[in-house]
């Protein structure tokens, strides 16, 4: 058998590409589907803080790479989903530990045993981000519907473009009340600038900062927005056709920072 | 003279646009070079103190190969006027080195197998069939044609026109380096900043204009570039 192995990232930092990778991971295991997670942020590790798996680490990427354990050895597996793996990145090591020669054959390694391989890609586009695009087939790309990370997105899309082709979009932090008043992007803004295929919109929502905190991603709790938003995300990926609710409104920043010269 | 197959690593060629210096894309360069030197010798000065055009075909130059090039180039007294390369890679290195750079020009019919050539009236276009996202650039020695948007971020720089069928963000700048009569068209024209010629003009950002998209045209007028509807015709 072989999975499919998608990387999960956005140039910039901070827009929550290791949320969304716990979340979706999450959300996969639970349609009992058989998931693993690679943390490929070497040198500044997360992945297993937002899952609460921290304290069983053993051996990590770097570890399995350099051939000092087996990647059954590394694999770490999550306290409430059995299928749900992590392979964890180093803390103490660079970026440069690893090339995307080796990233390939992890990958083709965990598809064997697993249906989905997510990679956890760092903030942006040097040997971190070549090394985690290298293992996968498919790309997700993460923004929030904010100026900044719109345009390192579509800088990401245009890499991303060579090797995979062009990846699906999750718009994150949606805050339909700035929309409202036109004062931030909304999704066609957004989708006018990316021009790719939306996989799903999840909104501004507090818990996921209470959840990343507690090691509980927000997907697990089904009275949170944000949560419903991502399990709708799993649903689509998984081949579902389920409709994006809109979080819209009707302002968008483009309508009030109308621009552009003197015009006769 | 070194030939790879039949057809000459080094070859130089009177063409209507100039005298031309032909580089295989093929071979490996040192082999060229050593073409080049051959040919050079040969000529006895003959191109001294001559502007030639640099034809590297579809090569992947890097900037130790266009040094050594260079040296050779200088030591002989040639001056370059411009080069032609199809690899996008290789404009940006020589445009960065400061020569001027075309992605084709007409050759002879023989030799255009190697080269896609446009001659359309004398002039030729870059046409480009596809968007450019932030962080792209082309950088071209003639009109650019493009289908797709321009984002933020990302870069034309053209001799001449400049025609986006699309949405234009990005910086572009017509008529590189000092053509004024250039003009740039596009769908839907809304960059932060354009350049035609010596002038450039920033987006007006007080000024509260976004109705529907249309076409329209930016060129210079008294010494000013200005942005009008596209009627249809210049």
């Amino acid at each position: 058998m072989s999975g499919r192995a998608i990387v999960i990232t956005s140039g910039k930092g901070g827009v929550g590409k290791t949320t969304a990778t716990a979340n979706l991971g999450l959300g996969l295991a639970q349609h009992d589907r058989k998931v693993v997670l690679v943390d490929g942020d070497i040198g500044l590790r997360n992945l297993d803080i937002i899952l609460g798996l921290e304290n069983r680490i053993v051996y990590h990427l770097v570890d399995v790479v350099r051939g000092h354990c087996q990647v059954r050895q590394a694999l770490v597996k999550d306290k409430r989903f059995p299928h749900l793996s992590l392979l964890p990145a180093s803390q103490i090591d660079q970026k440069e530990s690893i090339n995307p020669e080796q990233m390939r054959e992890l990958a083709t390694q965990l598809k064997e045993e697993f249906d989905f391989v997510l990679i956890d890609c760092p903030a942006g586009i040097e040997q971190g981000f070549r090394n985690a695009v290298a293992g996968a087939d498919e790309a997700i790309v993460i923004t929030t519907p904010d100026v900044s990370p719109v345009r390192d997105a579509d800088r990401v899309i245009g890499l991303l473009q060579h090797s995979l082709g062009d990846p699906q979009l999750i718009i994150n932090r949606m805050a339909t009340q700035m929309v409202q008043r036109g004062d931030m992007l909304n999704q066609q803004d957004v989708l006018d600038i990316l021009a790719v295929d939306l996989l799903g919109i999840v909104p501004e929502d507090e818990e996921v900062v209470v959840a990343g905190n507690r090691g509980s991603p927000v997907v697990l709790n089904e009275k949170s927005r944000s949560g419903q938003a991502y399990g709708r995300i799993v649903r689509r990926m998984l081949g579902e056709d389920v409709p994006i609710p809109e979080l819209n409104g009707h302002g968008g920043l483009f309508h009030r920072l109308g621009k552009l010269f003197s015009r006769r | 003279m070194a030939q790879r197959g039949g057809v000459d690593l080094f070859s130089i060629k009177g063409l209507k646009s100039g005298p031309t210096f032909l580089f295989d894309d093929q071979a490996p360069f040192p082999a060229v070079m050593t073409a080049v030197e051959e040919e050079l010798s040969r000529a006895k000065g003959f191109f001294r103190d001559s502007p030639v055009i640099l034809h590297f075909g579809g090569r992947l130059l890097n900037r130790e190969e266009w040094w050594a090039l260079k040296e050779v180039l200088h030591r002989e007294g040639l001056l370059p006027r411009y080069a032609v390369a199809a690899v996008p890679a290789s404009r940006e290195l020589l445009y960065k080195e400061g020569l001027p750079v075309r992605e084709h020009i007409p050759l002879p019919a023989h030799e255009s197998k190697k080269v896609q050539a446009t001659a359309v009236g004398g002039s030729t276009a870059l046409y480009l069939r596809r968007g450019l996202r932030s962080g792209q650039k082309e950088v071209f020695d003639g009109e650019v044609v493009l289908v797709g948007d321009v984002n933020q971020g990302a870069e034309i720089l053209a001799g001449g026109d400049i025609i986006v069928v699309g949405t234009l963000r990005g910086v572009v700048h017509a008529g590189y380096p000092d053509n004024a009569e250039a003009v740039v068209i596009a769908m839907n024209l809304t960059p932060l900043q354009l350049r035609i010629g010596p002038f450039i003009a920033r987006a007006d950002e007080n000024q509260n204009h976004r109705g529907s998209p249309r076409p329209e045209l930016a060129r210079v007028k008294d010494e000013r570039i200005v942005i009008e509807p596209y009627q249809g015709k210049l």
